[in-house]
């Protein structure tokens, strides 16, 4: 596949740099899945800006303030969510899409369905969003991230699906 | 993707990363990377196209399940259903660094290199 494909000539450009720029790290985090898809319960993480309604929204003031900056909290999206439910925080995608069919950045329907099927165990009971743009990932890595794991920890998830956008 | 997903695998829980540009997941450290030739905003596919949506999502899962080591990449089959200039959707108004980079196209070597200007106050 090409993979900038589909992208506008500046995000392409931005990207293929982003990616040269990019050193793989010598070690890599592994935890094995010890049990067959078809036992796990599954959660997603998204990274569409997704805040329910009520639910404080990704910062979007704050980016065109300062656009070096992107809101890097995460928010909790219930598995029954729809589009009317929630909003999308993010400035570098078309919304229209999402704002039409949220199944497009976060297959809970979906997901549910293959749980229906068999094909997973279980679909988690909430799924969980973030924002990706993200220039300076620290706050995203020392505070985001291990939140965001522990949470996934007590809802004893066995296997997370990030979906980019 | 990357960075997120290798903490959630210290914390004892595996991940999966679906990913629109694999060569940039891949390089951040990703454990399991699925890639897949979507347009940005789109991962899953159109919206109310369910059967694309969940053989996109299944495949998915099942790709990444299979992974028996880390740094795995697979890329799925799936071959996208409009033209290039169809497919790419742009936000309107654009994204506020594209403006700021349209104005002051010499800040875009900051953005590239990661060497981010001093936060507004």
């Amino acid at each position: 596949m090409d993979p900038y494909r589909y992208l506008p000539f500046l995000s392409r450009k931005v990207m293929q740099a982003w990616a040269e720029r990019e050193r793989p790290p010598e070690r890599v985090s592994w935890t094995p899945l010890n049990r067959p898809l078809s036992q796990c319960r599954v959660a997603m993480i998204s990274t569409a800006g997704i805040a329910l309604a009520g639910d404080e929204p990704f910062a979007e003031q704050a980016e065109r303030d300062d656009p070096w900056r992107g809101d890097d909290g995460w928010r909790t999206v219930p598995a029954t969510a729809t589009a009317t439910d929630v909003g999308i925080h993010h400035l570098h995608i078309d919304r229209t899409p999402i704002e039409q069919d949220l199944e497009v950045v976060l297959p809970a329907r979906r997901l549910a369905e293959l749980a229906a099927d068999g094909v997973i165990g279980e679909a988690n009971r909430r799924h969980f969003s973030i924002m990706g743009y993200i220039l300076d990932a620290t706050g995203l890595v020392t505070v985001t991230a291990p939140e965001l794991g522990a949470e996934l920890a007590a809802d004893d998830v066995d296997l997370v699906l990030l979906v980019p956008v | 993707m990357g960075l997120v997903a290798n903490v959630v695998e210290d914390l004892g829980i595996p991940t999966i990363c679906l990913s629109l540009i694999p060569p940039l997941t891949r390089n951040t450290g990703a454990p399991r990377v699925v890639g897949v030739a979507h347009p940005m905003g789109l991962p899953l596919g159109l919206p109310d196209h369910a059967a694309q949506q969940r053989a996109v999502l299944q495949a998915a899962l099942e790709a990444g399940a299979a992974m028996t080591e880390p740094r795995s990449y697979t890329e799925l089959p799936f071959e996208w259903p409009e033209r290039r200039s169809q497919a790419i959707r742009e936000p309107d108004p654009p994204p506020p660094i594209a403006q700021l980079l349209t104005s002051k196209p010499w800040l875009l070597p900051k953005l590239i290199s990661g060497h981010l200007p001093d936060p507004v106050r």
